[in-house]
Parts: C-alpha cells; sequence; structure tokens
C-alpha cells in the first residue's frame, strides 16, 4: 500500500519555493540529458569579461560572443538564477569557466566547439527533488531525516553559524537557507543531538540527526512548559512512549518504574495480577495518614499517596493511566521535587506524572499497525501444599481424630470419618484444586494510527481493540478506544488542536470466586460425584465452637467452590469514557506566546453484579429467606471533569547570554461524581439472572448515591533563567484555592526555587577536569502540598435519615463537625542533585539527595465527648521523608552496528512520623483489641500502628525467641525485656521494618544491525518482610483445610525438635511477633525484550515503510529470599507478548 | 508587562474565585442550606427527635436497659449483669452503655445547638407560630437530654449541690464546655425550660381541638393536621411535656411549690384521659394498650426495625435477656396486701416456665409488638414522662403542706391501675416515700424512671423485701467516660 500526496508542497519560506520547483521541472528532464556525459579537452581560447553581478546566463552570453563556443546545460543548471562578479582579463577559457562556475557547483566539459555545463553531483534517484542544491544566490536547500527511523523531521531549526539566517524545516523534512559556501549550519530539534553541518558537505545526501539516548533527553515536559533540561534546576525523569513499551507492552506504569526507582507499584498481595485491580502507587514515600478504620497493609486503597497524572495539559484519574493505548505515548515525565512541581500547588506533594501523546506526523497518509498476541500463565511458585495422602497424614498428626481435642464426636465416629477420607485417598481422589479456577489466557491488542497532513493541517485517527483476560477463568477487561485529533495553523502565528478519545471499558470478574477458597480445599475432595455431577457439599465437619447451650456443636458444610463458579454469577463493570481536549497557541511574537486549553472528561460507568439465588452465599440462610435468595446489585456512577488552563509563555535569550523562560497562567478545574446504586433481593432462577426477575429490593435498605464536587482554581508563575548557560535559576510560585479547604482557608499559596550551574560550561572546566565532559550541579527548594481529604469534609452538613423517619416526619442529623479551618497538607522539600559525565557522556552518573518534611496531615483530633463528637478532622501531624536515588548510564560500546547501553538505579527512602494526632495515640489502642478479637481474624497480622519516631513502615508485633524445644511453645519477649510464654499484645512494638536498604532496576539494550534485546531487572534487598503464609497457612490454619507443606514438616513434634513452628498439635492462636519476620531480598527479572526491524529496502520492497516484530516476556524470573504464597485472591501471572509494528 | 499584571491578578481575582469555590454538596445537605428554609428547621428539629428515639438513647439505653437493671427488676444468670445490676460500674458493657449515652446525648445537644444558633437569623422564614414551637421544643430538648446527663454523671441536688456537675453545653465547637456545679447546671436546665414552656404557649395540644387518643379513635386527633409536623404532639416535646419536666426538676432540686404547681398544670388540664379497663384488657390484641398510651404526655417515637428486634430480644422471644422470676413480680406488684387485683400484674407479665431450669419467669408484655400484619392500637414508644408520674410528684410536694391531697393524688394514680385499696392517713413522710416508691417501681417497670428516683431521694435501692444497696455516690454517679477526661481542652 502506497499513498502519495497530490498537492503542490507548500513550504513555510515563500523565498525558497520557486528554486525548489525550478529543481523539480529539472529533474523531470534529468533522464533525456543524462546520455551526453562525454570527457574532452577545451581549446585555446581567450577571455576577458569584467561585471557585477550578473547571471551566469548573460556571462556565458559574453563568452559566446568572444569565442564562439555554444552552452548545453545538463542537470540542474539554471544560469539566468545564478548571478556572480567576474572580472576576467584575457585568460583561457578553461581559466574564465573555471572562475566563473567555481562559486556553483557546477562542472564544464567543452566538446568540440560545445561547451557542457552539468552540475558537479548526480542528483539521487530514488528521492525526488530534494537534494541540497547551491542556488545563485546562495540559498542553500536541504532535506533533515531521524538517524534511526530515517523519518523526515520537521520543525527543525536550522541557523547560520554567527549569522542571523534562520529558518525550520517543513513538512517534508526540508528546509532553505541563505549561506555563504564557507558557512556552518546548525540544526537542533527537541530530544535530539544538535548537529553542526559545513555548508559544503551539504551535498545531495540527507542530514542526519541522531536522537538524544533517553537519559539525556533534552528537553522535560512540565504540563506547562517545555523546558531546556540541561537549563533547569528541578528534577524530572523523562522516558520515551517506545522505551516503555519496550519494557512492559501491557502495563505502562509498571514499565515507568524501572526508569525512576522512586517511582513504586505497591505490590498487591491480594489481588495479585487481577487484570481489573487498580495499582498503588507512591512516589519517594508517604506523605499521608491513612484515617479512622484499623488497617492491613493490605487494604489501603490505591487513592492512598497517589501522584497526580497530567495528559497533555489536563488531569486525568490513574483509571485513564491505566486503560490507555501505551502505542499512544509520545513521552511520560516523573517531577518529583519541589522546582518540578511548584506549579501544580496543591495536588503537588505526590509528584506529578506527565503523560504527552503523540501528535500527528504531517506527510503522506501514513499508516501505522500494531498488533500483540500476549500468553498470560499463572504463576504458583509461592504455593505449596499438601497432596491428598501427606493432607490425611497432617490431620491425624493434629489429632482432628483422637477425641482428646474435642467432644464434638465419639472416637467411633473419627474413625468413621477418617476411613471414608483414607478411602478416597487410596482409591485416588488427589484433585489439584489450585489449577481449577485457573487458565493460561491469550489476548491480542490491535491498533491503527492514520496520520497525515500538511503544515497548515495535520490530522490524526487512532482505533484500538485491546482483550486483556486475566489467568483466574472468566476474568478480564476488554478495551476499545477510538481518537481523532488535528492541528490547525492558519497562520504561522496561531496553533489550534483537537483531540477527542472515545474508550469504552469492559471489566469482569472472575465467576470463580476468591483463588484463597481453592488453596484450602483438601486434596481428597473429589470434585465430581458418582454421577458425574458436581457436588455441592463435599464435606461437613463437627465442630466445637465451645459456647454454652446448644450452640456448642455446629456443623459446618464445606462447599464446592467450584460449584460456585457453575452458576449464573457474574460481576462486571464497564464504562465509557469521552475525553476532548482543545488547544489555541498564539505566538504574539517569537519569544512569546499565549496557549489556553479546555478539556472535558465525561466518564459513564456501570457495574452489575449478580449472584444466583441457588449461591453457597445462601446455602445456610433460613427457610424463611428462601424468597430472598439470589441478589443483583446495580450501580451507576457518571463523572464529568472540567480543566482549563490559559498561560502566557515568553522564551528569550538575550544577547546570546541571558535565557529566560517564563510562565504566567491560570487554571481551573471542576469535577462531580454522581453515584447512585441499590440491590434488588430474591430470583428465582439462575437462569433469569435479569434484574427484571428480582422480586424486591433488599429488605429495610435504601438505595444509595452521593454526589461530590470539587473544584480548583489556580495561578502561577515559574521562571527560569540562566546566564551563558552556566548559572541557572528557577522560581516559582502558585496560589490554589479549593473547594475542599474550610472556609476560612480558601486560597494557599505554594512556591519553589532552584539554583543550578553547569560547572562543564566554564572556561576552567576541561583543564581542572579533563576525565569529565559534564558536571551540573542542583539544588532546589519548595513548597508543594496536597489535598487527599473528601470533598465536603471541611463542611458542616446533615444526613437524612430517610430510611428511619420519625412520627412527625423525615429527620436530619449533623454529620461531623466541620472544620473551617482545614487546609493543605504542606510538603517542604529539599533536594541536590549532581549530574557527572564521563567520557563524552558515555558514562553518566545522577546521584540525587531529598529531604521532605510533611506538615499537617490531615487526622482525626479527638475530643471530650461532651462537645457533641467525638473527634474532629484537623491538620495536625507531621511526617519526613528523606532518601538519595542514583541514576547510571553507560553507552558501553558505540560501533557502526553494534551498541550497548547499561542502565541502572538505585533509591533509598526513609519515612519517620514526626509527629502525631491523640486520635492516633488511641488508635493503637483501638488497633490491640481489634488484633485480639477473634471475630476480625487479624491475630496473625501485623497491623497499621503509628508511634512517633517510628516508620511508616514499621511492622509492629511481639518479639519473640522462637520455640522452645522442651514443648514446642513460643516464648515472647515483654517491653521490659523479660521472657514468658503467655502473648500479651501490650507487648507489641516494632519488630521490623519493610524498608529495604535499597531498591531500584538495572538492565541493558543492546542493537545489533536491525537486532535489539534489552531486559530489565528489578532488586530489593535489606528490608524485612513479614512472611503471613507461615502464620496463616502454618500455624494458624485449620487443620481441617488444605495448609502449607511446611506445616506437616517444619513444626515441632517431640521435646528437642529444634523447629521453626510451634507444636503441631497445638491449636491454638498464633499472634503477630518477630518470628516471622525474615529479611527480604529480591531480585525479579521483570521484562526481556527481543526485536527485529526488517531492513528499510526490504520493507520497501513490500510496499512497507517499516516492519518490526518484537517479543517481550514479563515477570519471568523470581528470586527471593522470602518463600510466601503471592496472591491469595487473585494469583500473579507471568506473560510473553509477541508484536508486529509495521508502518505503510 | 502591563499586560502580564493585569492578566495575573485576573487570574487571582479572589473574591469571584470563593464564590466559585464555594460548593454546596448534593447528597448531603450542608448546615447553612438546611438553615435556609422552614422545612430545613423542621428536619432538623425531627433529626434530634430521631436521634433521642435511638437505640443508644432512650429507644434503647435510658429507658430499657442499665437503669431498669439497677432498679433491681430482674433475675440473672449472666454474671455480666448481676454486676451491672451490683453498680460495677468497671464492668465493661456499663463502660461501653456509659460512652454511648454521653456521646449520643451531646451529640443530640449539638443538633440543638446548631438549630438554635441559626433559628433566630431570619424569623420571617417561618409561618404560624411555628418560630415558636420549633425554638420551644429545641430549648427543651436541650434540657431534657442536659438533666438526664446530670441525673445519670452528677451527684443529686440533696447529696452535694456545688459539687461538679455537668457541662452545659449551648454553642458548637471543639472547644470543651466547663463543668458547672449541680446547681449551676439545675439553672440552666430550669432556664432552657422556663423559655421553652413560654415559647411553647400556643402548642396546639393546648387547644381544645387537639384531642388525645388511639389513631382509630374517631374522636382523637392526633393524626389529623394536614401538617404532618402538627401530629403527634405526644412524641416531641409540647408544652405539657416542659410542664412534666419542670416538675420533675423542680422536684430534683426540692423546689416543691414550683414542682407542685407544674405537675398540677398537667393534671388539672385534663388533656390526659385514664386509660380505659376495657382498652388494657382488650382481648383483641390488635386493639389492645400494653403501655397506657394516652396517659403519656411525653414519649419517643421507636417504631423501628432495630428497637423492635432488640425489644423482642430482651423482653418476649423464648428465653428474654431480661425476666424477673414470677416471685420477685409477684413481691413487686405487692401480690399479698394491695396488688391482687393490679392490672399492669395481670396484663404485662406473661408467666412462661424456663427454658434454663429454676423458676418461672414473668415475662414482660409492655413492649410486646404484634407479628406483622396484625398491627397495634398505639405505635412502639419509649414513655418519657407518664401523667401518672405528674400525680406522684403533686402528692410528693404537697404533703409536708396538705396531706389530704397528697393522699388524693397518690390514692387517684393507684385508682388508675385497678388497686382499690386507699391509704386514708400515713405516719410520716418516710412512710409516704415508701408508698411512692412502691408504686412508681411497679408503674415504671422497664421504663427506668425508678433509678433516678432512688438517687434523687437519697433512697438506698431495693433489691427486695430483705435485703437493699444503702445509697451513696458509688452508686447513684455513673463514672465519666474516659474519653471526656482525656480529651478536654479547658
Amino acid at each position: 500500500m502506497k499513498f502519495k500526496f497530490h498537492c503542490p508542497p507548500s513550504l513555510p519560506a515563500t523565498k525558497a519555493r520557486k528554486p525548489l520547483c525550478l529543481l523539480m521541472k529539472a529533474w523531470m528532464l534529468l533522464p533525456l540529458i543524462f546520455l551526453l556525459h562525454l570527457p574532452v579537452y577545451a581549446m585555446g581560447q581567450h577571455v576577458t569579461i569584467n561585471r557585477q553581478n550578473a547571471s551566469l546566463e548573460s556571462i556565458f552570453a559574453d563568452i559566446k560572443k568572444q569565442t564562439g563556443f555554444t552552452f548545453f546545460y545538463k542537470g540542474n543548471v539554471n544560469p539566468a538564477e545564478l548571478k556572480t562578479d567576474v572580472d576576467i582579463k584575457n585568460a583561457t577559457l578553461e581559466d574564465a569557466l573555471q572562475t566563473c562556475l567555481k562559486k556553483f557547483r557546477l562542472n564544464f566539459t567543452i566538446v568540440n566547439k560545445t561547451i557542457v555545463i552539468t552540475a558537479t553531483d548526480k542528483p539521487s534517484l530514488s528521492e525526488p527533488a530534494i537534494n541540497a542544491m547551491i542556488q545563485a544566490d546562495s540559498t542553500i536547500l536541504g532535506r533533515i531525516v531521524d538517524s534511526l527511523t530515517k523519518e523526515l523531521m520537521i520543525a527543525v531549526s536550522v541557523y547560520v553559524k554567527n549569522s542571523t539566517e534562520r529558518a525550520l524545516s517543513n513538512d517534508k523534512g526540508q528546509f532553505s537557507i541563505k549561506a555563504k559556501d564557507g558557512d556552518v549550519l546548525v540544526l537542533s530539534s527537541v530530544g535530539y543531538n544538535t548537529k553542526e553541518v559545513p555548508v559544503s558537505a551539504i551535498r545531495n545526501r540527507p542530514i542526519l540527526l541522531s536522537p538524544k539516548s533517553s537519559a539525556l533527553n533534552d528537553v522535560v515536559v512540565t504540563g506547562y512548559q517545555v523546558i531546556k533540561k540541561d537549563n533547569y534546576t528541578g528534577n524530572a525523569i523523562v522516558v520515551k512512549g517506545e522505551d516503555l513499551k519496550r519494557l512492559n507492552p501491557q502495563n505502562m506504569l509498571k514499565g515507568l518504574a524501572s526508569f525512576d526507582p522512586s517511582f513504586r507499584i505497591g505490590e498487591n498481595n491480594l489481588l495479585g495480577s487481577d487484570p481489573n485491580a487498580m495499582p498503588k502507587i507512591n512516589i519517594r514515600g508517604t506523605t499521608a495518614m491513612p484515617n479512622g478504620e484499623i488497617l492491613d497493609r493490605n487494604n489501603l486503597s490505591s487513592s492512598y499517596n497517589l501522584p497526580v497524572f497530567i495528559m497533555d495539559g489536563f488531569e486525568v484519574p490513574l483509571q485513564k493511566v491505566v486503560d490507555m493505548d501505551i502505542n499512544r505515548i509520545a513521552s511520560v515525565t516523573i517531577l518529583k521535587d519541589a522546582a518540578a512541581t511548584a506549579v501544580y500547588g496543591s495536588r503537588a506533594a505526590n509528584g506529578v506524572i506527565v503523560i504527552t501523546t503523540k501528535a500527528p506526523v504531517p506527510g503522506k497518509l501514513r499508516l501505522t499497525y500494531n498488533a500483540e498476541m500476549k500468553a498470560t500463565a499463572p504463576d504458583l511458585t509461592g504455593y505449596s501444599v499438601l497432596n491428598a495422602a501427606d493432607k490425611l497424614a497432617y490431620e491425624k498428626m493434629a489429632g482432628l481424630y483422637t477425641t482428646g481435642n474435642s467432644s464434638a464426636n465419639t472416637q467411633e465416629e473419627l474413625d468413621a470419618q477418617y476411613y471414608s477420607k483414607y478411602k478416597n485417598v487410596v482409591s485416588g481422589v488427589n484433585t489439584y484444586w489450585l489449577a481449577q479456577p485457573l487458565r493460561n489466557a491469550y489476548s491480542q491488542k490491535h491498533s491503527v494510527y492514520v496520520e497525515g497532513g500538511d503544515s497548515t493541517f495535520r490530522y490524526g485517527v487512532d482505533l484500538r481493540y485491546q482483550t486483556d483476560p486475566g489467568v483466574m477463568k472468566n476474568s478480564g477487561r476488554d478495551r476499545y478506544s477510538g481518537g481523532m485529533s488535528f492541528t490547525y495553523n492558519p497562520n504561522r502565528k496561531l496553533v489550534l488542536k483537537n483531540d477527542l478519545t472515545v474508550t469504552q471499558v469492559n471489566a469482569r470478574n472472575s465467576n470463580y470466586g476468591s483463588f484463597t477458597d481453592y488453596v484450602l480445599m483438601n486434596p481428597y475432595y473429589p470434585i465430581y460425584g458418582a454421577d458425574g455431577k458436581l457436588i455441592r457439599e463435599i464435606s461437613n465437619w463437627r465442630v466445637d465452637t465451645h459456647q454454652p447451650g446448644e450452640d456448642q456443636y455446629k456443623n459446618v458444610p464445606v462447599l464446592n467452590p467450584l460449584y460456585e463458579a457453575s452458576l449464573g454469577n457474574f460481576d462486571k463493570t464497564a464504562y465509557t469514557e469521552l475525553i476532548d481536549a482543545f488547544s489555541a497557541d498564539w505566538r504574539i511574537t517569537p519569544a512569546l506566546r499565549v496557549i489556553g486549553l479546555m478539556s472535558l472528561n465525561s466518564t459513564r460507568t456501570t457495574s452489575d453484579r449478580f449472584i444466583s439465588p441457588f449461591s453457597n452465599q445462601f446455602y445456610l440462610d433460613p427457610p424463611e429467606e428462601a424468597m430472598n435468595k439470589g441478589s443483583y446489585d446495580y450501580a451507576a456512577t457518571r463523572s464529568l471533569n472540567l480543566d482549563g488552563n490559559i498561560r502566557m509563555v515568553y522564551n528569550k535569550l538575550i544577547h546570546g547570554d541571558h535565557s529566560v523562560n517564563a510562565v504566567l497562567g491560570a487554571n481551573v478545574t471542576a469535577a462531580t461524581t454522581d453515584f447512585k446504586g441499590f440491590q434488588a433481593r430474591g430470583f428465582t432462577n439462575d437462569k433469569f439472572s435479569s434484574i427484571a426477575f428480582a422480586r424486591t429490593y433488599t429488605p429495610n435498605a435504601a438505595p444509595k448515591g452521593s454526589v461530590e464536587e470539587r473544584r480548583l482554581i489556580g495561578s502561577f508563575f515559574s521562571g527560569s533563567y540562566s546566564y551563558k548557560n552556566r548559572y541557572l535559576f528557577d522560581a516559582a510560585v502558585r496560589l490554589d484555592g479549593s473547594s475542599a479547604f474550610g472556609a476560612n482557608k480558601r486560597f494557599a499559596p505554594f512556591w519553589s526555587g532552584g539554583i543550578g550551574w553547569n560547572v562543564h560550561n566554564e572556561d576552567f572546566f576541561k583543564s581542572t577536569f579533563p576525565a569529565l565532559s559534564r558536571l551540573k550541579l542542583a539544588a532546589t527548594s519548595g513548597v508543594t502540598g496536597s489535598v487527599d481529604f473528601p470533598p465536603f469534609l471541611a463542611r458542616t452538613t446533615y444526613a437524612y435519615q430517610t430510611s428511619n423517619w420519625y412520627s412527625t416526619g423525615i429527620g436530619a442529623v449533623v454529620n461531623t463537625y466541620g472544620n473551617d479551618n482545614l487546609q493543605w497538607q504542606k510538603t517542604t522539600n529539599y533536594e541536590a542533585r549532581a549530574e557527572i559525565g564521563l567520557l563524552q557522556d558515555r558514562i553518566v552518573l545522577t546521584p540525587v539527595y531529598y529531604y521532605k518534611l510533611t506538615k499537617g496531615l490531615l487526622t482525626d483530633i479527638n475530643i471530650a465527648p461532651s462537645t457533641g463528637f467525638s473527634t474532629y478532622k484537623e491538620n495536625l501531624g507531621d511526617m519526613a521523608n528523606k532518601g538519595y536515588e542514583l541514576y547510571l548510564t553507560v553507552n558501553a560500546l558505540r560501533k557502526e552496528h553494534l551498541n550497548i547501553n547499561l542502565t541502572g538505579n538505585l533509591a533509598h527512602n526513609t519515612n519517620t512520623i514526626v509527629r502525631i494526632s491523640n486520635a492516633l495515640k488511641a488508635y493503637n489502642e483501638n488497633v490491640n483489641k481489634y488484633q485480639l478479637d477473634p471475630d476480625k481474624k487479624a491475630q496473625g497480622t501485623p497491623l497499621l500502628r503509628f508511634k512517633e519516631g517510628q516508620s511508616y513502615n514499621t511492622i509492629y508485633g511481639v518479639k519473640s525467641h522462637g520455640i522452645d524445644p522442651q514443648n514446642g511453645r513460643e516464648i515472647y519477649e515483654t517491653l521490659d525485656g523479660k521472657l514468658t510464654y503467655d502473648y500479651d499484645v501490650q507487648n507489641t512494638q516494632p519488630i521490623g521494618d519493610y524498608t529495604p536498604k535499597a531498591e531500584g532496576f538495572f538492565g541493558s539494550n543492546i542493537t545489533w544491525k536491525q537486532w535489539m534485546v534489552s531486559f530489565s531487572f528489578h532488586y530489593k534487598f535489606g528490608g524485612d518482610m513479614y512472611n503471613q503464609t507461615l502464620v496463616d497457612r502454618i500455624e494458624n490454619a485449620d487443620p481441617r483445610f488444605n495448609v502449607d507443606s511446611r506445616a506437616m514438616t517444619m513444626r515441632w513434634q517431640q521435646p528437642g525438635d529444634q523447629a521453626l513452628y510451634k507444636n503441631v498439635m497445638d491449636l491454638t492462636t498464633t499472634y503477630a511477633s518477630s518470628r516471622f519476620i525474615q529479611k527480604e531480598n529480591l531480585l525479579e527479572l521483570q521484562s526481556l525484550y527481543f526485536s527485529y526491524d526488517l531492513a528499510q529496502s526490504v520493507a520497501r520492497s513490500i510496499g512497507l515503510q517499516s516492519l518490526r516484530g518484537a517479543v517481550t516476556m514479563n515477570d519471568i524470573l523470581r528470586l527471593t529470599s522470602v518463600k510466601q504464597e503471592r496472591g491469595i485472591d487473585y494469583p500473579f501471572a507471568r506473560s510473553l507478548t509477541c508484536s508486529i509494528l509495521a508502518t505503510f | 508587562m502591563k499586560k502580564l499584571l493585569f492578566i495575573f491578578s485576573l487570574g487571582v481575582s479572589l473574591a469571584s474565585c470563593k464564590k466559585f469555590l464555594d460548593i454546596k454538596p448534593e447528597s448531603q445537605v450542608d448546615k447553612d442550606e438546611l438553615f435556609k428554609s422552614e422545612q430545613g428547621f423542621k428536619e432538623a428539629l425531627n433529626g434530634i427527635y430521631t436521634k433521642c428515639a435511638g437505640t443508644s438513647l432512650y429507644g434503647g439505653q435510658l429507658t430499657y436497659n442499665l437503669l431498669d437493671v439497677m432498679a433491681q427488676n430482674y433475675q440473672f444468670n449472666d454474671i455480666g449483669y448481676q454486676e451491672i445490676a451490683n453498680f460495677q460500674y468497671s464492668n465493661g458493657t456499663i463502660k461501653g452503655a456509659i460512652i454511648e449515652i454521653w456521646s449520643n446525648a451531646y451529640s443530640a445537644i449539638a443538633n440543638c445547638n446548631y438549630l438554635l444558633q441559626a433559628i433566630d437569623k431570619d424569623t420571617t422564614l417561618f409561618s404560624n407560630g411555628n418560630y415558636r414551637l420549633i425554638k420551644g421544643e429545641a430549648l427543651a430538648m436541650r434540657a431534657y437530654l442536659h438533666f438526664d446527663m446530670l441525673r445519670l454523671f452528677a451527684p443529686s441536688y440533696v447529696n452535694g449541690p456545688t459539687l461538679k456537675g455537668i457541662p452545659y453545653v449551648t454553642k458548637v465547637g471543639t472547644t470543651s464546655t466547663p463543668f458547672s456545679t449541680v446547681a449551676a447546671s439545675l439553672d440552666s436546665v430550669l432556664k432552657d425550660l422556663t423559655a421553652a414552656k413560654a415559647l411553647l404557649a400556643a402548642d396546639p395540644i393546648r387547644f381544645s381541638a387537639y384531642v388525645i387518643g388511639y389513631a382509630s379513635d374517631p374522636a382523637a386527633s392526633e393524626l389529623k393536621d394536614a401538617d404532618l409536623f402538627l401530629q403527634n404532639r405526644r412524641h416531641r416535646m409540647n408544652y405539657f411535656a416542659v410542664c412534666g419536666e419542670l416538675a420533675r426538676v423542680y422536684l430534683y432540686k426540692n423546689d416543691l411549690a414550683n414542682a407542685l404547681s407544674n405537675a398540677e398544670e398537667v393534671i388539672l388540664s385534663a388533656k390526659f384521659p385514664a386509660t380505659k379497663q376495657e382498652d388494657f384488657f382488650q382481648t383483641d390484641i390488635q386493639k389492645r394498650d400494653r403501655i397506657f398510651y394516652k396517659e403519656l404526655i411525653s414519649c419517643f417515637y421507636t417504631e423501628t426495625k432495630t428497637i423492635i428486634d432488640q425489644l423482642q430480644a430482651r423482653f418476649t422471644k423464648q428465653n428474654p435477656a431480661f425476666s424477673g422470676t414470677m416471685a420477685q413480680v409477684n413481691e413487686i406488684y405487692e401480690v399479698g396486701t394491695v396488688g391482687a387485683e393490679d392490672w399492669r400484674l395481670k396484663q404485662w407479665f406473661l408467666n412462661t416456665a424456663s427454658t434454663t431450669g429454676g423458676p418461672d419467669r414473668g415475662v414482660l408484655q409492655k413492649y410486646y409488638r404484634n407479628a406483622a400484619p396484625l398491627t397495634n392500637i398505639h405505635p412502639l414508644v419509649a414513655p418519657a414522662i407518664r401523667l401518672t408520674e405528674m400525680y406522684y410528684i403533686a402528692a410528693e410536694a404537697s404533703f409536708d403542706k396538705d396531706q389530704p391531697r397528697a393522699l388524693k393524688y397518690f390514692n387517684t394514680a393507684r385508682a388508675m391501675r385497678g388497686i382499690g385499696n386507699t391509704v386514708s392517713s400515713v405516719a410520716g413522710k418516710p412512710d409516704f416515700i415508701e408508698l411512692l416508691l412502691k408504686e412508681a417501681r411497679k408503674e415504671f417497670y422497664g421504663e427506668s424512671q425508678l433509678f433516678y428516683m432512688y438517687k434523687r431521694l437519697n433512697h438506698a435501692v431495693t433489691i427486695n423485701a430483705t435485703s437493699s444497696k444503702p445509697a451513696s455516690n458509688a452508686i447513684f454517679v455513673f463514672p465519666l467516660p474516659d474519653d471526656e477526661n482525656a480529651y478536654r481542652n479547658n
């Protein structure tokens, strides 16, 4: 497929249009005259000419008059246009011609009485009319292409060194500029190495510009500004979309983590690789406290500590980032320190991620097609459960079949139970339950991007279809999106852009329930009965509850989770999102621009959850509830976000030494979320799952609904100044107003400042540090904020008692005390950074140190209940984060065909809780109670606690001295250092810290000819890990269910056993203690990538511009010092993605 | 540069932005938004009653829980309840209940205060005297709640008027209000009640058109008003409820004259008809009055599933949490002397064989609800002030000056319960008090008022005919919740 453009090419400079057109016509004549090339010698004729600024044509006319020789032109020669001064006195014809033509790249040959003038070089046959040439009045024409992709480059700035001549390349990559023969052209473009080319070297070949390696990307996109990185003091990590895709074609955020170790994605041990789970992201440590409820670390929501995402200038939710098409990403910038983030003011404290999507490239209609096939397989390496025979043996060992432990059954009954199971075991029942809900999943993704246009109007259209089935059967997330964008420049001063994207995402959760249900099933249970049908109640245990009276013995049925999966249950969510962003960019003067942007994001989400009336969930319901079995939950959420900003950007180099970059602007955002939901009950039949079949609403329940609104308005100024590219200054201020703040604190000021020194630009540098090629020092400081609280927290609101009317009408009751003084959390940042380049920047090392102090953490304050409230929200509490980061890039080998890059990074963050409120202190007491409460099932979980001086990542439990070999009991240490056998929750103290000594990534990129290999390892060491599996699945495991295999082999059995785990017969609860803390050292190969680019000539021969095939493998290898079950409710997975990228 | 400045100042023109940032929540109601209309005030007032009728206050704890256990009305096997009956305030259940009562009462008071802070801002919002009605009721509720907190958490007036009372909270804020003395607290209560009485002077309940009765009674007008807000005056703080509460407070303060005048104002109004025998003994359980509904001067409407379930578990299910032995009940109702024909004994107690062994139980039927679809003749309510209490107060307050009048009130109250025996003379006031206490114990069974009476009189708590618990602050004064002591900020 080949598209051609038939419109005449338009050029930015009208000056250059004429010669170019001529050039094209001449090229059409070329085949005719090409044949006439014959070498001859000139005769002894003499000429005298003296003319000023005369055309060659007139000079040749003189020569013809004086010598009688006629002229013939071959190639792109237009003597009427080429002008020169000549002063020749009585020279030979040859000398005279040489003098006349030396300025122009023309040759001559004399054949008999004819002088043939030819262009010096043969023009290229492959590309029409775009070769550099010397024209009569020294207009240089050239063409610029990307050295790697061989794509034409537009808007490359070209200027003549030591002159004021400037030009830009047009949409065909061509430029024309006036220059003299000895001049040097300087070409520069964002993201590319600046190149200097002598005019003489611009032959007919295109000029190649090589892109900068990503570590040294030239500019930083802050979302409001594009700043030259060299002149910027802020800390920004810029990653190109292509590099992200290479690391993880499915999950942009996971790829991003490899580039910056301070950007962390918390491992979700509950939800594993569930395609519908939102990641928990955190940049440079925690800056907020969870409020109120008692928390296990696993339960923190993904919105907690979340950085703000800015896409093409406006804020988008995390969900958008998760679901966006990675092919559309041009670059992602992580902004971390105050200087980089202060323009985002009250949203910036957790960092800012700026995503730029690709803009359409002008030129011929170009079509890019990307196809991906992914295979995903569950990763069960953390699981090790007992087989049927071992399980039964373990049960016997644990005393389930001796009456000593329970009065529920007689010995005869127990024996009968044992032998019925034994019968199963010997008859070969050994069900591998873990495999039942799992599958290998295959997914595909197709995306097409069409772009084209000319310099006044460019357009792009993208379409995507992407499925993402998860490894749990029937779970998955399908995404469809379509987008349309255009850029219109009616004149050189104005650019109008519009982007429209529509996305549809359909997510469904597995109907197989939680994975842990399968992990717990005993292998000697058969799935199917003798009749070949699914068994619903597989077994029934008679349990002694130790309650007085008739409740003492209880029959606990074991229900088959696969029976549940055979029902018509479903749980799905779908949303449709429409985003439209419009921007206008008005270049008032070359230095001053005004940019306005408006965006609208409208999302409609619906969720439908049906639980069949036959579900195990209703199995134990009393008979009178029979008509209420089965439930259907429906919820719909509409959200609308409007974002507008206007900014004035000033960018100028004054007198060559003073570079000024300033932006002044304001933005307004308004977000509304409207949620409605209800539950219907009473279904008759599994198959009739439409909500229309429901008998009633949930008895005594009301429909739910909430409307949340949030508005933000801010104005900001950010400026940077550099002197001779050596001394750098950055400053930013922002004033933010938010509707979430209290009425008395509506506006918040934020600021930052930064200084930097490009030592390598100093004259003394090269002589003083010959080994170094680069040394930049920068320090920044500032205050940013975060508003991590619900929008109406600062207000006193009333709640209607809708489900509980009083006899004289409905009542409204005060919800909470609205604190009018509520304000933002303030984070003060300090950062120092150096960039050190060695060997012409082949090795670049960037050490960073930072300190962040967050003040005014929003926490509950306990107050005397006589005020009418037990708590209210106040800004009280301080938290500090400090740490260092180190980035290294090494261009180890750079040969013509072989290029090896190595990258590595490392980070360490220390979190300290400096001050907390009285409520959090009281909270710790409640946590103690919660820990002991058997109903909460958290006895063995190290719950979150807060103590001043400790870290947010501290693990709390009771110190343990291990298992007493004498009796198999655990020995605890009290707070005052005494040893005891008795667990007391009051002895809870810090027993470990999750904070690793260091964490980071390392990897490499190797290209050899058209091949490329890259890989990325994640490592972590020195932190503690509380191995929950040891508690839940070995000691606290109910022996009636399947357990971790270590339960059988590593528990204490007889005096003298040096065991890690307590007496196998001991069925008492094990509490969180330091016995389960293990050092966590981790190395995982997160991605491995291979690709092959078809040689361009081959690609062209089959009608393509380029073709790339690639294979990415993710999460393939994991070495860890902590063996525990990972992915409790949903297992983790490994994946392999094959992709093809073709451009037509 | 001028242009820059202009745009910048445009960006930060705070005045307009402030308005933009001031969003009123939609799914909850902003306080300022609520108090922009009369309807909002009505809803806020109803909210106070809804809160008071909840299980933490009069729909639970303060009507049929701890205090009733402390009145020694039941027999428990459960050690926890035995501890409560023994006034062991270290008991976990009591501690929890105390926190619940204290914090919810003050939360309801904060609701009153929010309303009272807003109501005077624009009185033109109100029509038909609703301003006086709403303000009067809110003041009365504030006083009512404070008075009960005082009666629970401070020593009685007779034991120490100058001792530490309670914080009398009249404004909303995060700064805690200092404790007043018992006397000062009582004065604040009286001040609010007096103001409420004046405001409620034109309460519809005072008009002859307002006729008290069962909903099914065509003559009754309690549900007749077109405005739901003006129905069921007795479910809210009406004029007579304020009089009744004033009588209670004055008596607590030992101001007999004022106690008498207020109690008599209620009695003499003849607004509250005595319950007819046929209604109380109605064989059709749908039409049976189990609570002397028409005699209630004020009560809280508690017709919610939660409370119905709680009451069933507590009193009427197979094995109720609270039940006295039949012997105990017979002793309380003086079967052997004057009480053989007592209506209450006959109708309120169902002689039930114990499922756990031991003697037969008297299972309380006062709060029995008919199983749906059968309805009851009156809604489920938690009695706040009864007509009989007015008789007891009037009797006690007039005894010193006018013994026959006192005995007349006493005998009338007894006659209303089917006790034919009349008392014609009493040896002295202590004997009369004993008579009153015995009567009150019968009347307030399952209603918790007896505890207050023992406390007010600093009288020993009768366990049975032979044993009692001596009066002391150790048993009569609830300890403050730990949070109150820990988090006070002045």
